[in-house]
């Protein structure tokens, strides 16, 4: 993949090339003992819970992740794809399983296990035999290989890699045409719901840095930008037909043909009408929120959009040339931006941001609703600041909005929006 | 052995190598800290298998964190094994045992039998040699294990409380059935008292958690709670045969007042717990081996089965055990001798007591549970494995030497050691390689197959699928020939499906159920978190895959996070299906059967007969069956019954064993302080059944379902003192709640089958009515076929009565004259042949008339004499050589003292056991509401008399079993002739509250639910009604005409069944057994008829031994070992010995009624001509006719049916019969199957 530079700098400081590559994954049975992280009740606070594989075997969707290929709706997929068998093909278990090489599996692992431990963590076999050790520095282990999930942004990118894919992986429009559901993805949300396996109590924040969740959200939000455009850079220096179809909105061109929507947003002025568009949900919400934190900021973001839908009209290298320019501005952002805490007046300017998207940009794409819905949920959160307590009616109006995304509306999401106000 | 000497001569040196005490442990440390406390023992032991002991890279653990000793010292390169430098490197590094006697001559593998040697040991040393012991546990694992440590401890497999509170309970020594023993030991092997490590709440009492267990060690300051009459109060003399511990007077001058002419028998003068008036039932917990060695010790480490280690490593430690892969999974490739197969080149390859790795495991092959499982009191799973004990008898030509043994002590003593059945020294099986290779005989066998493991050098035979004669069936169900020589391939072994599809135990039975919970625990199977239902689901719901049995915590473990040591999940859901992966196997998995597929017609798992028996409604006129039955109207619905209460093929039912103390045996203690001291039993295994199905409800913590009951622990004691003299002989003891030792139990065989389950007709009355016996048997009323007869048969006389000794005294107490006989004593046999036979030893005595009436029960023999009216005589002595007058008419004194009921004419007496009880025990709160006892029936306490002219005579007889004999009195409690109904009364049944006498007025039925008040129900008139027997709803009677039927489904209309007729032209007594009626017929000889189908009954045989038989007044039958014996009452002739089965003469000789095929074996011409025969104890009788208890039963709250649950059974409202066919009818009567409910 072409790398944005900037990004390649900010975590230059950290051992990323040391995960991943050469060690070895033991599997979810080495972690899973009773006295190690199988604990079936969480050690008192504060200390490690140590029943991080019970949260996970229990009610983390990623341990099913390898049984959903063994499903009549996988095997439906793999008969329209032409797989023999979505549970043994590569395309399918890069994403739904820990699909290390051969010779990186040590004797406990079993692909079966879905997205387990060392999918995110790491292979362990450099730091098992060290990492519980009383005091021993979390940047030690991180030293031994060990992926660093404590970072915001090693975390969320460790998340794209499936929930937007990457340079090897990606839910093609071909596995969505087979019955693939659309990618979808918010880091703070979906660690919430994950649930979480950690607790960010006194012991964690003892070795561990424990980042706001609306720090959290705004890092993933532009990562999230910047991972669609290493995309459709990556893609862009392709010679397979530009852009993948994937990287487009599904519902710029998955409505009824009735269902005529407004254009009202200045991103897309200079896009013809007619012309299937980029999915840019994650850019116009980074330049809403960075634009929030910045004023200038969004208005040059703003620009790069356009400038980016215009180039997807015209060829694929001035596509890619845009897209990468674009990533390194977001980048660029990101440090001045997510690098401290967001304070409340940051906060309020964020919701006024994402209830003005709605409000005079009128979001027409179900991506980006349901993004800003999520944004606005989780700052009305922070109630420090904010308090979803007045916004009750609102939000339950924007939740219908955005329930079902065969059914959006624009009007309704609006109507809804409206009473955020 | 140089090596060995080596070190025996470096632990004699004062040097106490690197003895000081280790750190603990820590809980964790970077790999170089933990390398550098393994210097210098990789130095000598690299490699070795798994350094840390674990799998798993996360555990970093040096050798002497575990261990101890010192890693500082290091081996001089180049040198080797018996150089000096290397010998005191050695020296030096090793910690060093106290007593290098036990320890250092074994080069570190376990020592054979050390039992108790452990607690005379340092911790250090312990520690050294395994720092898993539990004594040291917390040193070595307790940083990361505490928990699961404080567990163990208190786990049953630690504590045994099970037996000590058993066995204390069941013998009458302590009358606490929320068990208050049990074992543990400090750091320094000082015996400890235990307390929960959870707070004891009322839901954990309810699942019958325990506030404490106490040690107790010493059983010689334990009082008996035997009412052996050498215990009652006496015993001036005895001192000087016996010296009293603690007594300064050990010569017993001072006590020594003898009494010309009067034998002074008793055991101590100084009351309980002195002399040897102690309870010998502890003295066998303490040495004899039964389960242990528990958690708390090594294994014997010294018979195939018996390889182990102790503490964590006692299980977690895998040894070669057992050469089976369906016993061992992977493990038996590496056979059955305890051999290691490690990589550390110091462990030697060719010596026994090693495990085969450095390393634990999680995946702990049946094998190594069979270690301890493969006895009665600890949870017998060889049922499991499809095997139960062996019995002495089947392939005894290859078990038997072909010459007679002639044991001298010494050999004795080496092989009691090893194998405490005193048949061992005798047999070919004594001897380790024979013993060894038992299982590799299996394919020139004829009678069985036996497993590969030999714990406690026991041998155990598979057993097979047969019909109820005893053929041997496929698993279509075709018959297999007893000829052919595959028949053992054909044929089904009646293992578990479980070990079928290749289970082990670990694969159902997780970490609770092997640590515990932290909580006390008296009965195993309070200790038991899973529950079938986890795996199979129920009738209406999918498994939950959360543990849900007796000892399952709140919610339950959820299994789905079960992981096995190769990282797979244990269970899985894919799709539609359950699988479960195999802890031991990698390859292996399964999948699930699933209950409410089984009974849903829409799914591939439809199973008609499953459906039809779990679906069937509680209507038994309609007996509507399918989805549309409420789930309140399912007669078999999951919270009535245990699952495995259908689900299991067979139960093994141990019918007894003796275990003979001798006194004259010094013998180490394997508990607490250790030590020698005299006095030894041998335990001997009698009658091992395993075609018995009988059912009772399950304990309170269980949740008080029916389910399946064996027989368990039937104990009958012997005691032979210093003076070689037989101071009691195979006698039952009495439990502390009155009712009698010859304990039952609920009880999970774990051996279920798909096929091979229970049906129908195994629990309600089929439609052609062909099991009377099988019901007679399930609902606990005995089938009179496993009684014990022991050494003498007692045979009442015209004008006296005798006892004539039938079988050897030495183990096995093979009937004299038999087929065991014939190869355990050959010789013997051979001269009992050129004896024409002839039975040698008789005592006798004198009666005041005909005595047509006799039973035993414990040391008294009850005596109807005619004119003499009914006498119990003290019988205790009877093979006791220092007793001149054997049998004695005055318990207590000769003068003034008389136990005899005078009456006019007694013509018959019987008790209603003949099992001994005492129900004054059975009273109070402790009974009634701690131990969840139920009363005893008041009929219990008396023996019920006829007499020609006086009717029926009840007699007290609670005192005979109180321990003092002074008030051993008899007064008539009643006397009743209601009308001269009872004119002419000559013979009694009891069934239940119901008597059935035989007088001039035919069959007389009476109620006596209140036995002082006796009710006539029925008058049946017959021509001359001389004798009847009691079998389930029938009853047998002879009369002018031979032999009739009766039918006593409703006791209070007694229907006589005209077309069943035996016409037979002397009939008299009549014996039940199973399917056979026994009958005497005078002159024509026995009379042998089929009452399979009651109302079809017909004569099988008039067997006369080709008219040996000359005057057959009565018969009774005893089982002994495999084998089934009549004894006859020959009048004038005397006494004859039938054997009825043998593996000679009837191939199918292990089914449930295999057709006789009698043979003389031994008679004697008694002094008195043989009119009558005691009845022998009633092994399988724990409950009358009415659901009356009469045997203890060994589980809180555990009980036989009551009334109203054993007829529901088979009775409707009406109390008419309903019947069942076993062939699955279609669905009917429900309304998915379109019939109405």
């Amino acid at each position: 993949m072409m790398r944005a530079t900037i990004l390649v700098l900010v975590l230059a400081a950290l051992p990323r090339g040391a995960t991943g590559a050469v060690d070895r994954h033991l599997g979810v049975g080495s972690c899973a003992n009773s006295v190690c992280h199988g604990a079936v009740v969480a050690n008192p606070t504060p200390a490690v819970p140590l029943n991080e594989y019970v949260v996970w075997s229990t009610r983390d969707r990623h341990a099913k992740a390898f049984e959903t290929l063994a499903g009549d709706k996988a095997k439906a997929m793999a008969l329209v794809m032409g797989l023999a068998d979505a549970s043994t093909a590569k395309v399918c278990l890069d994403c739904h399983t820990d699909n290390v090489s051969s010779e990186q599996r040590g004797p406990t692992f079993q692909l079966s296990d879905g997205v387990g431990c060392e999918a995110c963590h790491g292979g362990a076999s450099r730091w098992i035999e060290s990492h519980a050790q009383p005091g021993r520095a979390h940047a030690a282990n991180l030293a031994a290989g060990m992926a660093d999930m404590v970072d915001p942004r090693q975390r969320v990118e460790r998340c794209l890699d499936c929930h937007r894919g990457d340079d090897s992986r990606r839910a093609t429009h071909a596995m969505m045409a087979a019955g693939h559901p659309r990618l979808s993805f918010e880091i703070d949300t979906f660690m919430v719901l994950e649930p979480y396996h950690h607790r960010p109590d006194e012991a964690y924040a003892r070795r561990k840095t424990i980042t706001s969740p609306v720090n959290n959200w705004l890092i993933g939000q532009a990562a999230a930008a910047v991972r669609m455009l290493d995309i459709l850079a990556t893609d862009a220096e392709s010679d397979a037909p530009f852009p993948e179809l994937s990287s487009f909105d599904c519902q710029a061109c998955h409505h009824p043909m009735n269902d005529h929507r407004p254009r009202a947003r200045p991103e897309l002025t200079l896009l013809a009408p007619g012309r299937v568009r980029i999915d840019d949900s994650a850019l116009v919400m980074t330049r809403a929120l960075f634009g929030a934190l910045e004023p200038g900021e969004g208005g040059a973001l703003l620009n790069g959009i356009v400038e980016l839908h215009a180039a997807s009209q015209a060829n694929r290298r001035k596509a890619g040339a845009v897209a990468a320019a674009l990533a390194e501005r977001i980048e660029r952002g990101t440090a001045r931006f997510t690098v401290a805490p967001v304070t409340p007046t940051q906060v309020i300017a964020l919701e006024r941001a994402l209830r003005d998207l709605g409000l005079q940009s009128g979001v027409t794409d179900y991506a980006l609703a349901e993004q800003v819905v999520l944004g606005l949920a989780l700052l009305c959160n922070d109630a420090a600041t904010l308090s979803c307590a007045k916004r009750t009616v609102a939000l339950d109006a924007l939740y219908a909005a955005t329930a079902d995304e065969n059914r959006f509306s624009a009007a309704r999401f609006r109507d809804a929006i409206q009473l955020w106000r | 052995m140089r090596a060995a000497l080596l070190i025996a001569i470096l632990c004699a040196t004062t040097a106490v190598g690197a003895g000081a005490a280790a750190p603990p442990a820590p809980h964790s440390q970077m790999p170089a800290e933990a390398a550098a406390k393994s210097v210098g023992c990789v130095s000598c032991h690299a490699p070795t298998d798994a350094p840390s002991m674990h799998r798993n890279p996360a555990v970093q653990l040096g050798c002497t964190d575990c261990h101890g000793g010192d890693a500082g010292v290091v081996r001089a390169a180049g040198t080797a094994a018996g150089t000096p430098g290397y010998d005191a490197a050695l020296k030096a590094a090793h910690v060093w045992p106290r007593d290098p006697g036990v320890w250092a001559a074994t080069r570190g593998a376990n020592p054979e039998r050390s039992y108790a040697a452990i607690n005379q040991e340092s911790p250090e040393f312990i520690r050294f040699m395994n720092p898993s012991d539990y004594r040291v546990a917390r040193e070595a694992c307790g940083s990361c294990h505490l928990d699961t440590i404080v567990k163990a401890e208190r786990s049953l497999m630690a504590t045994s409380a099970m037996l000590w509170g058993g066995a204390s309970y069941a013998n009458g020594i302590l009358p606490y059935k929320n068990y208050i023993l049990g074992e543990a030991y400090t750091r320094d092997g000082e015996p400890a008292a235990l307390t929960p490590a959870l707070p004891l709440d009322d839901a954990a009492r309810a699942r019958g958690a325990l506030p404490s267990l106490a040690p107790l060690p010493a059983w010689e300051t334990v009082p008996p709670g035997d009412i052996f009459r050498v215990f009652e109060r006496g015993g001036r003399v005895i001192s000087s045969s016996f010296p009293e511990t603690g007594l300064p007077n050990s010569s017993g001058q001072l006590q020594r007042l003898d009494e010309p002419g009067r034998p002074d028998l008793k055991q101590s003068i100084r009351g309980p717990g002195t002399g040897a008036r102690v309870a010998i039932p502890v003295l066998n917990i303490h040495k004899t081996r039964l389960n242990d060695p528990n958690m708390w010790f090594l294994g014997t480490n010294d018979q195939p089965g018996d390889y182990r280690s102790s503490g964590c490593a006692g299980c977690h430690v895998v040894y070669a055990n057992d050469r089976d892969p369906r016993h061992s999974g992977p493990y038996a490739a590496s056979g059955h001798g305890g051999l290691s197969t490690q990589s550390d080149p110091t462990i030697p390859r060719d010596q026994p007591g090693h495990p085969l790795q450095h390393a634990f495991t999680r995946a702990i092959p049946t094998s190594q549970c069979m270690i301890c499982h493969m006895h009665q009191p600890n949870m017998f799973m060889n049922t499991f494995l499809g095997y139960t004990m062996w019995d002495y008898e089947s392939d005894a030509p290859k078990m038997w030497p072909a010459e007679q043994r002639y044991p001298d002590d010494a050999t004795v003593r080496r092989i009691n050691d090893r194998n405490p059945e005193a048949a061992a020294a005798r047999g070919l099986w004594g001897e380790l390689k024979f013993l060894s290779a038992v299982a590799d005989m299996n394919p020139t066998l004829v009678d069985t197959q036996f497993a590969d493991y030999h714990g406690h050098g026991w041998n155990f035979r598979g057993v097979f699928k047969r019909d109820r004669k005893g053929e041997l069936l496929d698993a279509k169900g075709a018959k297999v020939s007893a000829d052919d020589p595959k028949k053992f391939e054909k044929a089904v072994h009646l293992s578990s499906v479980h070990v079928d599809v290749g289970m082990h135990c670990v694969d159902c039975h997780f970490s609770l159920d092997a640590h515990g919970d932290g909580h006390l625990i008296g009965e195993v199977a309070a200790a038991v978190e899973i529950d079938c239902k986890d795996c199979h689901g129920t009738v209406d719901k999918y498994p939950t895959l959360r543990s849900s049995g007796t000892a399952a915590t709140a919610g339950g473990t959820d299994l789905a996070l079960l992981r096995n040591p190769d990282g797979r999940r244990r269970f899985e859901w894919l799709g539609a299906k359950l699988v479960q992966r195999s802890m031991l196997d990698p390859g292996r998995e399964w999948t699930m059967s699933l209950v409410k597929d089984s009974v849903d017609p829409r799914s591939p798992g439809y199973n008609a007969k499953a459906a039809r028996a779990k679906l069937m409604s509680t209507d038994t006129a309609k007996q509507g069956w399918g989805q549309g039955v409420a789930p309140t109207e399912l007669a078999h619905s999951d919270e009535k019954l245990e699952c495995y209460t259908c689900h299991t093929s067979w139960t093994t039912s141990c019918g007894g064993c003796h275990l003979p103390i001798e006194a004259n045996w010094k013998t180490a203690r394997h508990h607490y302080e250790g030590g020698e001291s005299r006095n030894f039993a041998t335990y001997n295994p009698q009658v091992a059944r395993d075609d018995m199905f009988m059912l009772g409800i399950n304990g309170t913590p269980q949740g008080n379902k029916v389910a399946p009951v064996r027989s368990s622990s039937a104990l009958v004691l012997s005691s032979t003192n210093a003076n070689r003299e037989r101071i009691y002989v195979q006698q039952a003891p009495i439990s502390a709640a009155g009712y009698s030792s010859q304990v039952l139990n609920t009880h999970y065989p774990h051996t279920e089958r798909k096929t091979e389950t229970k049906t129908c007709s195994d629990c309600h009355l089929s439609r052609a009515d062909d099991n009377n016996a099988i019901m007679a048997q399930l609902l606990l009323q005995g089938t009179n076929y496993i009684n014990f007869i022991g050494r003498h048969a007692w045979v009442g006389g015209d004008g006296g009565l005798q006892a004539v000794a039938v079988t050897e005294w030495d183990e096995p107490q093979a009937v004299i004259g038999s087929y065991l006989h014939r190869y355990a004593y050959p010789d013997w046999y051979a001269a009992h042949a050129t004896r024409g036979r002839e039975l040698q030893v008789e005592q006798d005595h004198g009666a005041g008339g005909p005595v047509r009436c006799l039973q035993l029960r414990g040391e008294y023999l009850f005596a109807a004499e005619g004119a003499g009216g009914m006498r119990v005589y003290d019988v205790a002595s009877i093979d006791n050589k220092g007793v001149a007058q054997k049998i004695i008419t005055a318990p207590f004194s000769g003068i003034g003292h008389d136990s005899r009921l005078k009456s006019r004419e007694a013509t018959c007496v019987v008790l209603p056991s003949t099992q001994p009880i005492h129900p004054p025990r059975n009273q109070g709160d402790l009974m009634r509401v701690a131990n969840q006892e139920q009363p005893f029936h008041p009929l219990f306490s008396y023996a019920f008399i006829t007499d020609a002219q006086e009717g029926l005579i009840l007699v007290d007889i609670d005192a005979f079993a109180d321990g003092e004999p002074r008030n051993n009195v008899l007064e008539r409690a009643l006397t009743w002739n209601e009308g001269g109904v009872l004119k002419g009364a000559r013979h009694l049944t009891i069934g239940g509250r119901f008597l059935y006498i035989t007088a001039a007025a035919g069959l007389v039925v009476l109620d006596i639910d209140d036995p002082l008040q006796p009710k006539l129900v029925a008058t049946l008139p017959m021509d001359d009604a001389r004798a009847s027997a009691l079998q389930f709803r029938y009853l047998w009677v002879t009369d002018a005409k031979g032999l009739a039927l009766v039918d006593v489904t409703d006791p209070r209309n007694p229907q006589l069944v005209p077309e069943a007729r035996v016409p037979l032209a002397h009939a008299g007594r009549i014996y039940l057994a199973r399917t056979y009626a026994y009958v005497a017929d005078g002159p024509d000889g026995l009379a042998i008829v089929d009452i399979e189908t009651p109302r079809k009954m017909r004569l099988l045989t008039l067997y006369t031994a080709d008219g040996a038989l000359k005057d057959v007044r009565d018969v009774v039958l005893g089982a002994t070992n495999a084998s089934s014996f009549a004894y006859v009452a020959d009048g004038a002739a005397g006494l004859k010995v039938l054997q009825l089965t043998a593996p000679d003469t009837q191939p199918n000789f292990y089914g449930f009624s295999p057709t006789p095929a009698p043979k003389l074996i031994a008679w004697r011409k008694t002094r008195y001509p043989a009119l009558a025969l005691s009845e022998g104890l009633e092994r399988d009788r724990g409950a009358d006719e009415s659901g009356n208890q009469i045997a203890l039963f060994g589980r809180l709250g555990a009980r036989p049916l009551r009334g109203d649950e054993l007829r529901r059974i088979y009775l409707d409202r009406m109390m008419k019969p309903w019947f069942t066919d076993d062939a699955p009818a279609p669905a009917k009567g429900a309304r998915s199957a379109g019939g109405g409910k």
